[in-house]
């Protein structure tokens, strides 16, 4: 049972970051770190290398990344940590299909240089802004995942320097802890943390 | 035998041309032929549309029956031929495609959280330390060490917090992407001690989380030297002087005594520099409590077994007096004084391995040992081996190659030169000042060399080292002021140098290896209001001296030694340095300009080093240069070799040879 403390206090703050490597020969490596309010890791969980099978590549196709991160490796590393993180931030678009597995809020954290590609579409509800988000070279395939559903459609918001794509169904998740995340995310970059999580990764696949 | 079934379309006019309804006997005898209702050649009987139009008609055969035995044949079937044709193509074969789940295996690792920063528990509140002793940082208004200095905020950090809190400009920098991480060495075995270090925020971000005060934010390069320091139990930080060692030590000091990794740490330092240090320490940690260890000896002995002061002080030439003190066991035989940390300041004092300081202080119980030395190979790769036999004793053995020796200690050092890191550096400037000897002094000069040289041939085999070095001493004293009758072409050149310093304004430092030459220089200069900073005067009016000579606009000149003035000094409010006689090592006339020429200098620093040509000053100033340009090689390529003038080179400054060797050869 995840100890899910409440959310209150910075210290309590539980923090998610999942992230993958692509390797060389075609797999990845995936990462999710939990870090405090202050921004020091409580928990660290790391795949072995996940290779996709030739079967799993013809059937999915331009879904196969997608199926992989955010359905497969995110959800299984996500499953054995101890803390429950009250928001899971993820670096890579194709990672936005977590939203669908897990209970928690799911943001994609947007890099400045990518953060230019994200087009805005105006809602039909005209309430919000609906994003569709895909990122410089992979913007086709982006827009046709985002189309047939395969990716939810994204909000934006933006948290101090950090810009966040919020899949519909985590709005409400990440407005519930946005009162104490700003402090803390609006003076730090929220990419960073991914930064720890591949030298970690890149660590442990040296060391074996 | 084929049939062809014909219709037609029935006319009303039509009759057919027999009679052939109801099975009535043609009259021709000819046997009707009529298509049985159940053929295929049959008109269905339930379309009645085309019954309305097409009729069958009868065919009608003539059929002669012959006698000729076949009847019993036309009785047989009709043969029918056949034809077969093959469907074109392969079989279809069924392929299943299973995509299966892909096995996911997880390694976990959990860490401790250090939610808050650990107060520095059990640290004397005010008053309760012995009459007279001074603990730096005690004097805060709360009394609590971390309390009322930092600018912690109910949650989340505030880059606006004030002057003093430097936050704002971290986190821009670590926004920018140039954060500094602490990469764990390499003597780190198990991979989750490294992934702790590494999946730890960058430091920029841990300085500016815990609102730590610093004077002005640390260069980037002396954060990559703190997150050296910070996860290594063996270290030397070797950057050049000036560019802030004491900073980088002090500052991984009080993070890991704030993150709780140490608890006690001692500092060991040369005498003169223990205020500075002090000094330095009420600056970069002014939340830390310091102590020096110092007066009679129940009281030292106190002091050393005191376990509630984060940081102490301590002087080289105090250890071997204290080594009981510090290595004194208790009842069951462990240490009654143990460190978490040991940082030796101006480690090159602990080279010799077989020296009383070097014994004492690696008698001293630690776990973690830093050296802190602008100048790591000073003569020889001994010294190397030296220091580490202080760091991990046993990790370089004196027979180690060069090339060897430098691969085995990168991880251990960090080093830097002001060239590499302080590119916006004020530049040092250097002038070699050649100074013509006055007549009195060359008359003065030759005289004694002629008589020198004699007496050393004379020698013969008898012959040693002392006697070569007693006539430098003396050619080189003749250079500054000749003995008869106290002409000085330096002085001379001084004097005209410094007026035009002193109507700017600035101030000076000269240095010189004797002190007897400092008085003179003093003497001859009295406008100036001249101080003096050398081996005689006592350690603690030293501090007191630099203090006026920063503050009382009125002393425009520094007179120091050497020996004195070459390590652990701030000066670099001061543009001007002159190097009235030459050192016998590089890396100490280095020292001495680096006091002025370091961070917050305030302008380009002007370097004049006098030279008498055509002397001794001249025959060694080849030789250093020769050994300076090695150092660079060396240093880089971490090859070190000797440095400093050799017995051979001595005895080579007036064509001698060492008796035995070059003869013989």
């Amino acid at each position: 049972m995840k100890q899910h403390d409440n959310v209150g206090t910075r210290s309590s703050l539980r923090l998610g970051f999942f992230t993958a490597l692509p390797l060389a020969d075609g797999g990845y490596v995936g990462g999710y770190l939990i870090l405090n309010g202050v921004g020091r890791p409580v928990e660290f969980h790391c795949t072995t290398p996940v290779r996709p099978t030739r079967a799993q590549e013809i059937l999915y196709g331009p879904t196969l990344k997608p199926y992989l991160l955010g359905e497969q490796m995110a959800p299984a590393l996500i499953a054995k940590a101890k803390s429950a993180a009250e928001i899971i931030f993820v670096s890579e678009w194709e990672a936005l299909t977590l939203s669908q597995v897990v209970d928690e809020p799911v943001a994609l954290v947007v890099s400045p240089e990518t953060s230019a590609a994200v087009e805005h579409e105006s809602a039909a509800s005209g309430e919000s802004t609906r994003c569709v988000y895909s990122p410089i070279g992979a913007r086709a395939a982006g827009t046709a995942l985002l189309e047939c559903g395969v990716l939810p459609a994204c909000h934006t918001l933006q948290i101090g320097r950090n810009t966040l794509l919020v899949p519909e169904s985590s709005v409400e998740g990440i407005t519930r802890v946005q009162e104490y995340l700003s402090p803390w995310a609006g003076a730090f970059d929220l990419l960073e943390p991914f930064g720890r999580i591949r030298a970690a990764l890149e660590e442990a696949l040296r060391r074996g | 035998m084929l049939f062809r079934i014909l219709w037609r379309r029935r006319k009303e006019s039509e009759r057919p041309h027999t009679a052939v309804a109801n099975g009535e006997k043609s009259p021709n005898s000819m046997a009707p032929f009529t298509l049985p209702t159940d053929s295929p050649l049959a008109m269905p009987a339930a379309e009645s549309s085309p019954l309305d139009t097409y009729q069958p008609f009868t065919l009608s055969f003539r059929i002669d029956p012959y006698v000729t035995g076949w009847n019993r044949g036309l009785e047989r079937g009709l043969p029918v031929e056949t034809q077969t044709w093959e469907l074109a193509g392969p079989a279809f074969r069924v392929l299943s495609l299973n995509p299966g789940v892909n096995k996911i295996e997880i390694k976990s690792f959990f860490f401790l959280s250090h939610d808050d920063a650990p107060s520095l528990e059990g640290v004397p509140p005010n008053g309760s330390e012995p009459s007279g002793q001074r603990v730096t940082g005690a004097d805060d208004p709360v009394g609590a060490p971390f309390s009322g200095k930092q600018c912690v905020t109910g949650h989340g950090i505030r880059p606006q917090c004030g002057v003093k809190c430097h936050a704002a400009v971290l986190l821009e920098r670590l926004a920018a992407g140039a954060g500094h991480r602490i990469c764990p060495p390499e003597d780190v075995i198990k991979l989750e001690d490294r992934l702790q270090y590494l999946l730890q925020p960058p430091l920029e971000f841990i300085l500016a989380e815990r609102q730590l005060e610093f004077p002005h934010p640390p260069f980037p390069y002396q954060l990559e030297g703190v997150a050296f320091l910070f996860p290594r139990h063996a270290a030397i930080l070797a950057d050049e002087m000036g560019l802030g060692k004491t900073m980088q030590a002090i500052t991984a000091i009080r993070l890991l005594l704030r993150c709780g990794e140490v608890r006690r740490v001692l500092l060991i330092c040369p005498k003169p520099l223990v205020s500075n240090w002090r000094r330095e320490f009420e600056l970069w940690a002014p939340e830390i409590p310091v102590m020096v260890i110092e007066g009679e000896p129940q009281r030292r002995r106190w002091q050393w077994e005191l376990t509630t002061v984060p940081v102490k002080i301590a002087n080289y030439e105090l250890l071997p007096r204290d080594q009981e003190f510090f290595t004194a066991k208790d009842e069951t035989g462990e240490p009654r004084v143990s460190f978490d940390l040991v940082v030796l300041d101006e480690s090159q004092r602990i080279k010799n391995r077989a020296g009383a300081t070097s014994q004492a202080v690696r008698a001293i119980s630690r776990k973690r040992s830093w050296a802190l030395t602008g100048t790591p190979v000073e003569n020889s790769t001994d010294d190397l081996v030296g220091i580490f036999e202080f760091l991990s004793p046993g990790f370089l053995t004196p027979d180690m190659k060069p090339h060897r020796l430098g691969t085995t200690i990168a991880d251990f050092v960090l080093r830097r030169t002001k060239d590499e890191v302080l590119t916006d550096l004020p530049p040092k400037l250097f002038r070699d000042a050649e100074i013509e000897l006055t007549p009195e002094q060359w008359k003065t000069y030759e005289m004694a060399e002629k008589e020198g040289v004699l007496r050393l041939s004379e020698l013969g085999a008898e012959i040693t080292i002392q006697h070569v070095f007693e006539l430098v001493i003396r050619l080189k004293q003749i250079c500054n002021f000749d003995p008869v009758t106290g002409a000085s072409a330096k002085m001379e050149r001084l004097e005209a140098d410094l007026e035009e310093i002193a109507d700017s304004g600035r101030k000076a430092i000269i240095f010189s290896q004797w002190v007897g030459t400092l008085e003179e220089i003093g003497r001859r200069l009295p406008q100036y209001r001249p101080l003096y900073f050398h081996g005689r005067i006592p350690p603690r009016q030293r501090e007191e001296v630099i203090r006026r000579f920063r503050e009382d606009p009125q002393h425009r000149i520094l007179l120091m030694s050497y020996g004195a003035g070459s390590v652990g000094l701030n000066l670099q409010f001061v543009n001007y340095v002159f190097l009235f006689d030459r050192w016998w090592n590089p890396a100490v006339e280095d020292q001495a300009i680096n006091r002025a020429h370091r961070i917050g200098a305030a302008g380009p620093v002007i370097v004049t080093r006098f030279l008498a040509v055509d002397t001794i000053e001249q025959r060694i100033n080849t030789i250093l240069e020769q050994k300076r340009a090695l150092f660079e090689t060396i240093f880089s390529a971490t090859t070190p070799k000797k440095l400093a003038l050799t017995q051979e080179e001595i005895f080579s400054l007036f064509n001698l040879h060492i008796p035995g060797t070059a003869e013989a050869a």
